[in-house]
C-alpha cells in the first residue's frame, strides 16, 4: 500500500538523521532532553493504545514505567546484561498490565482507571519498604564512559536505545491502528455494548490492549535506571508521568499514532526548554492548565483543528 | 512480638474516630461517583483547599477551622456549581457522553489546583493551634484526643444531617431519583442537570467542610491530597456507592486497618492501606460490602 | 416454517430477577428455522430482558438457552453472534466515529466472515457494499454515521445485524417513532430475511406491524408468557386482550 512505503520511508530516513546527531551536536545536554522528549514519544503513544482506540483513562502510567525501570535495577543488581533486563522489564509490565485488566475490565471504565492510580500507590509503597530495591533512600546504577558499540559516550548509546524504542513504539502503535484489533478497539470506544453485540469479543481486545500498552510504557522504563544512575521512588513515581502521558495524546489528537507523537514532541520540548527557567511545579501546573484546556475547548487535539481546514 | 493491649486499643479506638472523619471526606465522592455517576478525581484535593483556607483564616484572623468551614461553605457550593456547568456542558450533554474527556479534565483540575496550593503556600507542612487541639480524654487505658474526638463527632453529626436531608427533602429526594431515573424526574418537570448542579455543589461544600476538620486532626502539604484519592473511592466502593450509612462502615474499617498497619507495621505502609483495599474490592467484591 | 424441523433456538424456563424483582419467570421460548415470530407484551412485561437473556447480555438466573440444541447458556454475547444469534438495538448504537461503511465492515470482520458460506469469494468490502445496496443506503455509504437520519439509523441498525450472517436476527422495536411509510420500508426489509432462511423474533408494539409480520405470536405479561400460537387467536384470547386493554 502507498501510504505503508511512505510512512516506512519516512521511519529509516528519520532513523538516520536523528541517528547522525551524535555526530555532529556536541551538547551533552541535547541528548538528555532529546531522551527525555523521546521516553515521552513513547509514553504517550502507549497511553494511546489503550486511552485514544479504546476509550480507557490509564492513570497509572509511572507504575509500568517503574515496572520497567526496578525490573532494571533487579537485573543490574544481580549482574545481568543490559538487553537481558530490557525484555525483562518490558515483559513484567506487560503481565501486570494482563493481571490489572484481568481484575477489572470486566468493571466499569472508571474502576479501571482508579484501579491504575490504586496500582501505581501500592507499587510505590512497596517498592519504599523494600531494601533490595533501595527502599526510600534509593539505589545506584553504575554505568561505563564509553558507550559500548565503540562510538560516543554512554549517554549516545542510551539516545540510540531510546530512538530505537520510539521508532518501535509508533510502528506499533500505527499497525495496531490500521488492523482489526484497532477497529475492534475503536467500535469498543464508539459503544462497547453493541461492540460485543454484534460479536467483537470485547474483553479480549481490551486484554490485548492493556497488555501491549503496559509493556510498552515498561519499556520506556528498563533504561532510564542507567540514565539517572541514581534511582529513588519518589522520581520513578512522579505523577508527572501520568499528566503527561495523558496531556500529550489529548493535546496531539486521540485516536491515532500520529497524535501522541505529535503532542509528545511538543509538549515535551516545550517542558525541556522551560525546565530551564520555570519550577517543576510551575511547569506542571502548566501541563495541567494545558491539559483542561484542550479537553474542553479542542477536545480532537491539534489534528482535530487542523483535519477541519 | 510484644503487643500490649493498651497500644491494641488506642488503634483501634483512633481508628474509629479516625474513620468517622474519613466518612465525611468520602461522602462528597459517594454524593458525586455513586449517586451522580461523576469521577470527580480531584475531589481529595478540594478536601486541601478547605484545609488551606481555614489554616490560613487562623493564621491571619485567628479564626476556629470550625467557623472557617461554615464560612467557606457557599463558596465551595458555587465552586462546584461553576464546575458542574461546564463538565455537563462539554462532557454529559453529547449522546453516550464522554467518560475518557471528562476524566481527563478532573484529573487536570488536581493538577491545577495542588500546583496552586504549592505555589501559594509552599512544601511545608501548615497546621493550626486551637485552643483544643493537644487537649485529651483520658478513659482508664483509652486516650480520646480532643484533636480526633472533635472532627469525629462533626463527622456523624453531618453525614446523619446529609442524610435525613436525603430522605425528607424535596431537593434530597429529587437527588436520589435523578440518579437513578433522570427521565421520571424530567417528566415531573424537574431539571435533571440543575439538580446534578446543586448535588454537586453540595459535595463540593461537603469537601470544602472535611478539609477544615482535616487540619484540626494534623498537619497538612499541599501533596497529601493525592494520597487520600484511594481513600474516598475505597470508602465509596466498599460502602456500596451512594448507600450513606455504608460509606460510614466502610470508611471506620479504612480508619481502623489504616491505624493498626501504621501502629505494628509502620506508617511507611499506610499509603498502601486504602488503595490497597480498593483494589481487593474491585477484584472481589466490586459491589461493596452492602451493594448488590 | 416447519414446525416439523428441529427448534433453531430454545429458550426453556427462563428466570431473571433483579434484586427483590422478578423479571422473567419460567419463559419458555422456541423459533424454528426461516420462522417470523413475534413477541408482543405491555410496557415492562420483559420483552427486552428475555432479549437479553437469549442473546448473552444478561446472565439468567434460571433456564438455559440452546442453539441448534446446544447449550450456549454460558457463552459470552460475541460468542453467541460468532454461533448465529445477532440482534438490533431498541435505541440505534451506531459506532459513531464511524462512517456507514465502516460500521458495517466491522461486524463482517469479527463475525460475519465466519459464519460466511463456503462458495462466497467476495472481499469484505464487496460483502458490505452488498448489504448497505440490499438496506438502501448506498448513497450513505461513506457518511459519518452520526450524520444519518433516524431511518437511516436503523436501516443500519438492521445491515449490521444482518452483517453478522446470523440465523436468528432479532429486531428489537425497529420501528419505534417511525411515520407510516417509513414503517412500510424498515418492514419489508425484514420480513426480507425469511427469503434468506434467516428467523426473525420481533418484538414490536406497532400491531399492525406485528399482525402483517407475524407467523406466530407469543405475548408476554408481568413476566410470564399468556399466549403463543397463530396471531389471530392469539389476539382474540380473552387474557390478552385484558392485559392490554385492563380489566
Amino acid at each position: 500500500m502507498k501510504t505503508n512505503r511512505a510512512f516506512y520511508i519516512g521511519v529509516v530516513l528519520i532513523s538516520l538523521l536523528l541517528g547522525s546527531l551524535p555526530f555532529w551536536v556536541q551538547s551533552e545536554y541535547f541528548f538528555f532532553a532529546a531522551y527525555t522528549v523521546l521516553q515521552f514519544v513513547i509514553l504517550a503513544t502507549a497511553w494511546n493504545i489503550l486511552g485514544g482506540y479504546a476509550g480507557y483513562v490509564n492513570f497509572g502510567t509511572a507504575a509500568f514505567f517503574a515496572i520497567g525501570a526496578y525490573s532494571t535495577v533487579v537485573g543490574y543488581k544481580l549482574g545481568w546484561p543490559q538487553g537481558y533486563n530490557i525484555l525483562l522489564g518490558t515483559f513484567m509490565a506487560g503481565l501486570i498490565g494482563l493481571g490489572m485488566g484481568y481484575l477489572t475490565l470486566r468493571l466499569k471504565g472508571v474502576f479501571f482507571s482508579i484501579a491504575t492510580l490504586a496500582l501505581s500507590v501500592v507499587l510505590n509503597t512497596i517498592v519504599t519498604n523494600t531494601p533490595f530495591l533501595g527502599g526510600a533512600r534509593g539505589v545506584y546504577v553504575i554505568v561505563p564512559r564509553e558507550s559500548p558499540i565503540g562510538v560516543g559516550q554512554y549517554i549516545h548509546w542510551l539516545f540510540f536505545l531510546i530512538l530505537a524504542m520510539a521508532i518501535f513504539s509508533v510502528i506499533v502503535a500505527r499497525t495496531i491502528e490500521k488492523s482489526s484489533l484497532g477497529q475492534g478497539l475503536m467500535a469498543i470506544r464508539d459503544d462497547e455494548l453493541a461492540a460485543e453485540g454484534l460479536g467483537v469479543p470485547t474483553l479480549r481486545l481490551k486484554l490485548i490492549a492493556t497488555t501491549i500498552s503496559g509493556a510498552l510504557m515498561g519499556l520506556a522504563g528498563t533504561t532510564f535506571p542507567y540514565l539517572i544512575t541514581y534511582m529513588e521512588p519518589t522520581a520513578t513515581f512522579n505523577l508527572s508521568f501520568a499528566v503527561n502521558s495523558i496531556a500529550m495524546p489529548i493535546v496531539g489528537g486521540l485516536g491515532s499514532w500520529l497524535g501522541p507523537l505529535i503532542g509528545a514532541l511538543l509538549l515535551g520540548t516545550i517542558q525541556q526548554v522551560a525546565s530551564v527557567t520555570l519550577s517543576a511545579t510551575w511547569n506542571l501546573l502548566i501541563v495541567g492548565g494545558v491539559l483542561v484546556f484542550f479537553v474542553t475547548l479542542a477536545p480532537n487535539g491539534l489534528m482535530g483543528i487542523f483535519k477541519k481546514k | 512480638m510484644d503487643i500490649s493491649l493498651d497500644l491494641l486499643f488506642n488503634a483501634i479506638i483512633s481508628g474509629l474516630l479516625l474513620g468517622g472523619f474519613y466518612a465525611a471526606m468520602s461522602l462528597g465522592i459517594s454524593i458525586s461517583f455513586g449517586m451522580l455517576d461523576i469521577v470527580n478525581i480531584a475531589h481529595p484535593v478540594f478536601i486541601m483547599l478547605g484545609a488551606y483556607v481555614a489554616w490560613w483564616l487562623n493564621e491571619h484572623f485567628g479564626f476556629d477551622p470550625i467557623l472557617s468551614a461554615l464560612l467557606m461553605s457557599p463558596f465551595f457550593f458555587l465552586m462546584g456549581l461553576s464546575i458542574y456547568r461546564i463538565y455537563y456542558d462539554r462532557f454529559e450533554k453529547s449522546a453516550g457522553g464522554d467518560s475518557l474527556r471528562g476524566l481527563a479534565f478532573f484529573f487536570g483540575i488536581l493538577f491545577i489546583l495542588e500546583m496552586l496550593l504549592l505555589l501559594l503556600f509552599g512544601v511545608d507542612y501548615r497546621n493550626v493551634n486551637t485552643g483544643y487541639t493537644d487537649a485529651t480524654i483520658n478513659l482508664g487505658i483509652v486516650n480520646l484526643p480532643y484533636r480526633l474526638l472533635i472532627p469525629f463527632v462533626l463527622s456523624i453529626c453531618l453525614l446523619l444531617a446529609i442524610r435525613q436531608f436525603f430522605k425528607s427533602t424535596y431537593f434530597g429526594r429529587a437527588v436520589s431519583a435523578v440518579a437513578q431515573d433522570p427521565l421520571a424526574l424530567q417528566l415531573m418537570g424537574v431539571n435533571p442537570v440543575k439538580i446534578k448542579g446543586y448535588a454537586f455543589g453540595l459535595s463540593l461544600l461537603i469537601a470544602g467542610f472535611s478539609g477544615a476538620m482535616l487540619i484540626i486532626i494534623q498537619s497538612v502539604q499541599p501533596a497529601a491530597g493525592r494520597d487520600y484519592i484511594g481513600l474516598v473511592f475505597a470508602v465509596c466502593v466498599l460502602g456500596g456507592m451512594g448507600n450513606l450509612m455504608g460509606t460510614l462502615f466502610a470508611a471506620m474499617i479504612l480508619g481502623v486497618a489504616e491505624s493498626m498497619t501504621a501502629t505494628f507495621a509502620g506508617p511507611s505502609w499506610s499509603p498502601a492501606v486504602s488503595f490497597g483495599l480498593l483494589l481487593l474490592t474491585l477484584a472481589f467484591r466490586p459491589q461493596g460490602i452492602f451493594g448488590k | 416454517m416447519d414446525q416439523s424441523q428441529k427448534p433453531l433456538v430454545q429458550a426453556s424456563a427462563i428466570v431473571k430477577k433483579f434484586g427483590g424483582f422478578t423479571a422473567l419467570n419460567q419463559v419458555d421460548l422456541v423459533i424454528y428455522p426461516g420462522e417470523r415470530l413475534g413477541l408482543i407484551g405491555p410496557n415492562g412485561s420483559g420483552k427486552s430482558t428475555l432479549v437479553n437473556c437469549i442473546s448473552g447480555m444478561l446472565k439468567i438466573d434460571g433456564g438455559s438457552v440452546q442453539l441448534r440444541g446446544e447449550d450456549i447458556t454460558q457463552l459470552a454475547t460475541h460468542a453467541r453472534v460468532h454461533a448465529g444469534i445477532a440482534r438490533s438495538f431498541q435505541i440505534p448504537k451506531p459506532f459513531k466515529s464511524m462512517t456507514v461503511i465502516e460500521n458495517i465492515q466491522v461486524v463482517i470482520n469479527f463475525a460475519g466472515h465466519l459464519r460466511s458460506e463456503a462458495g462466497d469469494h467476495r472481499t469484505h468490502e464487496e460483502k458490505a457494499l452488498s448489504i448497505i445496496q440490499s438496506v438502501g443506503l448506498m448513497n450513505k455509504a461513506d457518511a459519518i454515521s452520526s450524520s444519518l437520519t433516524q431511518v437511516e439509523l436503523r436501516k443500519l441498525e438492521l445491515a449490521r445485524a444482518m452483517s453478522a450472517n446470523p440465523q436468528l436476527l432479532i429486531a428489537d422495536e425497529a420501528l419505534a417513532g417511525l411515520s407510516g411509510a417509513e414503517v412500510d420500508e424498515i418492514l419489508e426489509l425484514i420480513m426480507g430475511m425469511k427469503a434468506k432462511g434467516i428467523s426473525v423474533l420481533m418484538i414490536e408494539h406497532i400491531m399492525s406491524a406485528v399482525m402483517r409480520f407475524s407467523e406466530r405470536l407469543m405475548v408476554l405479561v408481568a413476566g410470564s408468557k399468556v399466549a403463543d400460537g397463530d396471531p389471530q387467536d392469539v389476539i382474540s384470547n380473552p387474557e390478552v386482550i385484558k392485559a392490554y386493554l385492563g380489566e
